[in-house]
């Protein structure tokens, strides 16, 4: 008999009775199989183009996969869950599938940056898959979406389930979030390999890659309001704004940047619905706003919880995460014009997207206060506690990028940098310093915690992987400066009689040791990256500080985890 | 009233979601919406026409390869530029490109007008080993472009789906891909005069130095001979204030 | 519409929604009653408390 409140709490784990069946997303999940699969089917021996049948290929082996995973599920009896547990499979696998395409856009990163520093050696004429405008799209889809996708996608659901005190909704529909929005990833990285790309940075797959994503990504925006709606708290916590503001912003603009018309509907090529002005004015309100709701409020949700978690110190200022939610995602939509400054993009677009970004600097400087004063009182951690310190480091590579961005808005900067690998270098700092070591932080926590262990295999290992990433960044920052403003300076020197000083090879050619510099710090990251693999998989095997934890989530109290249930009920 | 309103939307989570949504689209709306229908965001310029087929396949290779991510096609109002590369562009210099290629970075140089610059012979060399004729170029090579034929038997069917997002292919033209791009690979073929007339001012001519096959070669380099060739900037003069820079 | 009316009607509109709606925010964010809320709010991912635990306070469904 399961009674209620203390009894209930011994109970609800280990007795079968409160195990649920877990068969409500079979139908819809399983019929999305079935028509993914006929239409793999078609595009496969129809062939509206000769490149699109290895994705066809790859689709019905997916589909096929996933229909075989629910059979097995349902005749085993392997969708059962105990609905007073949260559900931390999938996250499980998210942190996994971080790490590992983390390695993959990382690697190829360092890849390219070589191609650019030592072109001789590093480009293959026969394999015209490894050439730079190939690799560059997997690079930037790897880390962006593949490594901070997938972290987001578990850190989201890690956070939700934890600040509303409830489940997962929606049964299986997470996982099929999960594994279909890594479906994507791969339909999408060997796509840029083949040469199948539409040409819009960082929204690269084609159309029918991208409406895989929108039903992927509709089912997470699904399975995340699903579960606010069923919260225990009466209080949404601000971190699940920050994810909600991401996951639905996001949808919206991957729907209207991918509009496009299709060949054939079998088939890989597609062309946008847009054109010119407007084609551009559209990609770059989505890539701006990628940067500001993927890479920025996603990741600011993150900071979120797991600052104050790490440091054991309550949020600084609530009412600033407040007011700095709404003024970001008020502001951030705006800035996109910022990037076609001087284009033939009107003239008034321009001059908003400048203001607006300069708006921006203030809001997104609220984030970079909160994540700093919440370990105000705990300082002594940041220098014991290197997990922590990349937590706050990291928040200073926010606060660097975002007074940098709009610096780099302004007209008359921006005609130096832009087009120049100052912009990179802008990129770099953010996304390495701000994305990456928020994730790596992130992932120190979360790992001993999902594994039920005391700690990690190795916090001097940390402190390796600390230093690595930011030394890496460093060496590429500075070279990426120094090589942007370099480049911008040289096209536009004159000579005393006034002519162009220098042909743009030779701006090239002074690049080089900037590339070599580059390189280095990329491979430095990198490193750090395998330390972090390295020490992630000694945790999950439990050596070194990671004993492993009595895996009931009942309090001391009970402390065996080798107690019989039947024992335990009657407790 | 305001605290009951938040109060409202905090503990709602749907209220939550659509106050993201009408929060976000403001901007987006009143930035994106006008550029459609106000006038002066194309120019009017003489000029313009859709890509011939052959160099609508060689744009598709140039998209395929992602050259777009080293080299911009988009002259800005500035000095050095406009001495460097030529006239700035214009709007309407983009308005049959589906997608736009103006592109976010120059690693290697601006493109948008290439077009006449450079002699095919060039343009193979240089696809086929960048640094045999640039020794400090950083530039992938792309040899087996001028191995690969061209894939164009059904290729009426990129130009129908340009059609149907607004570039004005005529039935005449659509009917005549095929013929069309045989055609400007061979500046002897019958239908010489018929193609210049649906494509004025193309550029026809045996580009690889190859006549046996069309190669993907042919395209690209079709494409990249016509590039910011269309306007006659001897003539084009800013006829609306906005268009002034 | 030519290029000066749409900007006047875009900074205008833009600035007037864009002030309101922040003073909105800033009234929420310093109303009175609300201070204990936030509070509490800020300390919640310290709240480690296992799924099968009770709650400390009894729960409503916080729906629609």
């Amino acid at each position: 008999m399961v009674g209620k409140g203390q009894t209930e709490r011994f109970v609800s784990t280990q007795n079968a009775s409160i195990i649920k069946n877990n068969t409500a997303a079979l139908i819809p999940i399983s019929m999305i199989c079935v028509l993914g699969f006929l239409w793999a089917l078609f595009a496969a021996s129809q062939g509206g183009d000769p490149v699109i049948a290895p994705h066809a290929y790859m689709f019905m082996f997916a589909f096929a996969l996933g229909i075989f995973a629910l059979v097995y599920g349902v005749v085993e009896h392997k969708f059962v869950y105990n609905p007073y547990e949260y559900d931390d499979s999938v996250i499980r696998a998210g942190v996994i599938a971080t790490i590992f395409w983390g390695i993959a856009g990382m690697l190829v990163g360092v890849i390219i940056a070589s191609q650019l520093a030592f072109p001789n050696f590093m480009y293959f004429e026969n394999l015209p898959w490894t050439n730079f405008g190939r690799l560059r799209p997997l690079h930037t889809s790897g880390v962006i979406f593949g490594f901070g996708g997938n972290a987001l996608i578990a850190t989201s659901f890690y956070i939700v389930q934890r600040t509303c005190r409830t489940r997962l909704a929606g049964g299986l529909w997470p996982a099929f979030v999960f594994w279909g929005y890594n479906l994507f990833l791969v339909i999408a990285g060997t796509g840029y390999l083949m040469g199948i790309t539409d040409a819009r940075e960082y929204a690269e797959p084609e159309w029918y890659a991208d409406i895989w994503l929108t039903i992927v990504w509709v089912a997470y925006l699904m399975v995340f309001m699903m579960t606010l709606v069923k919260r225990k708290e009466k209080h949404i916590y601000v971190a699940n704004w920050f994810f909600l503001s991401f996951i639905v912003t996001i949808a919206i603009l991957h729907i209207v940047n991918n509009l496009s018309m299709p060949v054939s509907f079998f088939g890989a090529k597609s062309y946008s619905l847009f054109s010119g002005v407007q084609d551009a004015m559209t990609q770059w309100w989505y890539g701006h706003n990628a940067v500001g709701f993927f890479l920025t409020t996603g990741f600011l949700g993150m900071m979120y919880y797991f600052i104050p978690k790490r440091a054991n110190r309550p949020v600084w200022s609530y009412k600033l995460s407040i007011v700095h939610f709404w003024t970001v995602i008020f502001i951030y939509i705006w800035a996109g014009p910022h990037h076609l400054h001087f284009t033939a993009l009107p003239q008034w677009t321009q001059t908003m997207g400048m203001v607006f970004s300069i708006m921006l600097w203030m809001p997104s400087w609220g984030g970079m206060i909160n994540g700093f004063m919440t370990i105000s009182g705990a300082w002594d951690k940041f220098r014991t506690d290197p997990v922590l310190r990349l937590l706050i480091i990291s928040v200073a590579f926010y606060g660097m990028a975002t007074f940098e961005g709009p610096l780099m808005a302004v007209r008359v900067v921006n005609a130096l940098s832009h087009y120049t690998d100052w912009t990179i270098g802008h990129v770099h700092a953010g996304a390495l310093g701000w994305n990456g070591m928020v994730t790596f932080g992130a992932i120190y926590c979360m790992v001993p915690w999902l594994w039920k262990k005391k700690d990690l295999y190795s916090l001097r290992l940390v402190e390796w992987h600390f230093w690595l990433a930011t030394v890496g960044i460093a060496f590429y920052a500075a070279a990426m400066w120094v090589s942007g403003i370099t480049q911008g300076l040289m096209w536009r020197a004159y000579t005393d009689l006034g002519f162009l000083e220098y042909s743009f090879i030779e701006t090239v050619k002074a690049m080089k040791p900037y590339y070599i510099i580059r390189t280095t710090g990329g491979l430095l990251y990198l490193t750090g990256m395998f330390v972090l693999t390295f020490n992630v998989y000694m945790t999950i095997k439990g050596k070194g500080d990671a004993v492993a934890l009595d895996d009931t989530p009942a309090p001391a109290s009970k402390p065996d985890p080798t107690a019989i249930p039947e024992l335990v009920a009657g407790e | 009233m305001t605290n009951k309103l938040h109060d409202f939307m905090e503990k709602r989570a749907f209220a939550l979601l659509f106050g993201i949504i009408g929060v976000v689209s403001i901007g987006g709306l009143v930035e994106i919406a006008p550029l459609f229908y106000i006038d002066s965001t194309i120019e009017k310029v003489e000029g313009m026409r859709p890509y011939s087929p052959l160099e609508l396949a060689g744009r598709d290779i140039y998209i395929r390869e992602g050259c777009y991510l080293c080299h911009s096609q988009m002259i800005r109002p500035l000095r050095d530029e406009i001495e460097r590369y030529g006239h700035y562009s214009l709007a309407a210099e983009s308005m049959y490109d589906h997608p736009f290629q103006w592109g976010s970075k120059r690693t290697g140089p601006d493109i948008a007008r290439l077009g006449g610059k450079y002699s095919d012979e060039w343009h193979v060399d240089h696809l086929t080993n960048p640094r045999s004729v640039v020794p400090d170029s950083v530039m992938p090579p792309y040899k087996f472009l001028a191995t690969t034929k061209l894939n164009y038997k059904y290729y009426d069917k990129n130009l129908i789906a340009n059609r149907r997002v607004g570039v004005p292919y005529t039935d005449e033209m659509i009917k005549m891909t095929v013929s069309d791009i045989q055609t400007q690979v061979d500046p002897d073929a019958d239908d010489f005069d018929g193609f210049m007339a649906r494509y004025p001012k193309a550029v026809v001519r045996n580009f690889d130095g190859n006549s046996e096959d069309i190669t993907e070669m042919d395209a690209l380099i079709a494409y990249m001979q016509m590039l910011g060739t269309l306007v006659d900037f001897d003539i084009y003069e800013a006829k609306m204030y906005d268009n002034e820079r | 519409m030519n290029y000066d009316q749409i900007a006047h009607v875009v900074k205008l509109g833009g600035t007037v929604f864009f002030t309101g709606f922040f003073l909105l925010v800033l009234v929420y964010v310093f109303w009175p009653k609300n201070k204990e809320k936030f509070n509490k709010a800020a300390s919640m991912p310290l709240d480690d408390t296992p799924l099968s635990a009770p709650l400390a306070t009894p729960s409503k469904e916080y729906t629609l």
